[in-house]
């Protein structure tokens, strides 16, 4: 019989992961209100500006890579020197990071909603999210809270699939033998920019013309999609690395 | 009630750590597991603690298996030289992390042992010396209130006057909140007089396994003039012997027949750490 005791293991990784993704909205606030003000004082002084301002999702997407990558082994040596099991601690660093995500995604809409509603009532300043910038059809012919939703999950998928990315990452890096380590961190970029894509424009033709096309474009859902299956693949792929791996000690 | 290991065998590539081992240790009592250098302790403890799996067999805590099963692993509290703490934590944020996984973890008793220790709460843990640091997981080990408690060489770095407060404190420990207590260390002295059970391993398998009274009553020393401790030793049961200059000590199974020691050889009882040098010089010898 196998009972896990998550909660303290929820508690121990919000807690580990929440103070620097305060720290990163923070400063995003930070800068949307900078970026607004701004704004106001240029218009006053030269009568008219051209803006169109979003940093957050890019942002917000390394924020989630490095997360991804840093997170899992400080909490993962601490969770088994306090009696939890791998798959606890994988669960709870995963649990954690979908409320995480979820906590980004929604202040990314309030840090533009707020950055626009402080810039000046002018149609050439525009500070909004990247879902707006990327779908404006879609904002304009859906209704506000459709668009809401959409933004959040659209947002929420691109972090949770950057967080599995650089989950996986760094569980390879950790298991992985020194030579290995050398001959991934140079194979894997090859691989994915280099002998992926010129396989699939070879052999699916298709597949990459709908993925860099205005069809694909035109629809967040694809974007959801492919984030969707990328989370499913990373997160697959580190639970295999995860699940008998040795602990290290942390270097002192 | 016990941690038992069946049959538990563990390899790092062509070097065997551990072959087909199988101990118990029930429920109440300190052992003692002493081993030479790579003899295996730490890869065991490792075992127990599922830090790290083994290549073949298995561990049960109270008859639970403990890979990857927090019940079991819950029961055990695991100290050992390698910090497993994150790098920006302070001792007393370790202290309080610790509480949230262990109800019974008294706080304030830390925080009291911290003050005698002369240990500084609000310092980062990778900072600490390497006694300072031993100290540290002292105080987590001897706050937190398990039934397995694996010790693993937990005066590495400390001052005899901070060994000595350890020892008292451990047995402080015990007789209030009683639980098992497996010790690992080199300083076999030191614990000698704490312990009631003996492991002890070598290359990997255990060569002894019984309770100290047991162990150091099974046999006896023989010193003297070396000539005539060989003559003694004829078709007795050696364990070891050892020569300085002209005198020469063996270590012997068994007991000594009183009218049967010649004039001019002394006999004694075995001191553990002695019995344990020995032991390992008689088995290195084989």
């Amino acid at each position: 019989m196998s009972r896990i005791n998550f909660m303290p293991a929820f508690k121990y990784c919000f807690r580990s992961m929440i103070t620097g993704v305060a720290v990163f909205l923070l400063i995003m606030l930070v800068i949307t209100a900078v970026v607004a003000v701004t704004a106001n004082i240029s218009i006053r002084i030269n009568g008219d500006i051209t803006l169109m301002f979003n940093a957050f999702e890019t942002a917000a997407a390394i924020a989630a890579f490095v997360i991804g990558i840093v997170s899992i082994r400080e909490d993962m040596r601490l969770l088994i020197q306090y009696g939890i099991g791998r798959r606890t601690a994988f669960l709870s660093e995963i649990s954690v990071a979908i409320v995480i995500m979820m906590i980004m995604s929604v202040a990314g809409i309030l840090i533009a909603s707020l950055g626009s509603s402080m810039a000046v009532d002018n149609k050439n300043v525009i500070i909004n999210t990247l879902y707006s910038f990327f779908y404006p059809q879609r904002v304009e012919s859906l209704s506000p809270v459709i668009v809401f939703l959409e933004t959040l999950i659209w947002n929420f998928m691109i972090y949770l699939s950057a967080f599995f990315t650089g989950l996986f990452i760094s569980l390879m890096f950790y298991r992985l033998s020194k030579i290995w380590k050398v001959v991934a961190a140079i194979g894997l970029p090859v691989l994915l920019l280099v002998i992926l894509p010129t396989v699939l424009v070879k052999n699916l033709p298709g597949l990459v013309i709908y993925i860099f096309s205005i069809d694909s474009f035109s629809d967040p859902w694809t974007g959801i999609r492919i984030g969707l299956g990328n989370s499913i693949v990373f997160g697959l792929g580190s639970w295999l690395l995860i699940r008998r791996a040795p602990i290290k000690p942390a270097l002192k | 009630m016990a941690i038992e290991i069946r049959n538990v065998s563990k390899s790092f590539g062509s070097t065997k750590a551990l072959d087909n081992i199988n101990v118990k240790f029930d429920e109440g009592g300190i052992s003692g597991l002493f081993g030479n250098n790579g003899a295996g302790k730490t890869t065991l403890f490792n075992i127990i603690a599922n830090r790290i799996y083994p290549s073949s067999g298995e561990v049960f805590v109270d008859g639970e298996s403990v890979a990857d099963n927090d019940h079991a692993l819950g029961k055990i509290f695991m100290l050992c030289d390698a910090n497993l703490y994150p790098d920006d934590m302070r001792v007393k944020r370790a202290f309080k992390s610790t509480s949230l996984f262990y109800k019974d973890f008294d706080l304030q008793y830390a925080l009291e042992l911290a003050e005698r220790f002369g240990l500084k709460t609000n310092k980062k843990i990778a900072s600490l010396s390497t006694g300072y640091a031993s100290i540290f997981r002292i105080i987590i080990a001897l706050s937190v209130n398990v039934p397995y408690l694996l010790l693993d060489e937990p005066v590495l770095g400390l001052d005899a006057q901070n060994r000595d407060l350890f020892y008292k404190l451990l047995l402080e420990k015990y007789g209030k909140h009683p639980c098992t207590i497996i010790i690992s260390t080199h300083l076999i002295q030191e614990v000698s007089a704490l312990i009631d059970q003996t492991v002890i391993i070598r290359n990997g398998n255990i060569i002894k396994n019984q309770s100290r009274d047991e162990l150091l009553s099974s046999g006896y020393t023989v010193s003297g003039p070396a000539a005539l401790v060989d003559e003694y030793t004829i078709g007795r049961p050696v364990i070891s012997a050892q020569s300085l200059g002209g005198l020469k000590t063996a270590c012997l199974s068994g007991k000594p027949e009183a009218d049967d020691l010649p004039e001019g050889l002394e006999a004694g009882s075995f001191d553990l750490q002695e019995y344990f040098i020995q032991l390992m010089n008689g088995e290195g010898s084989k």
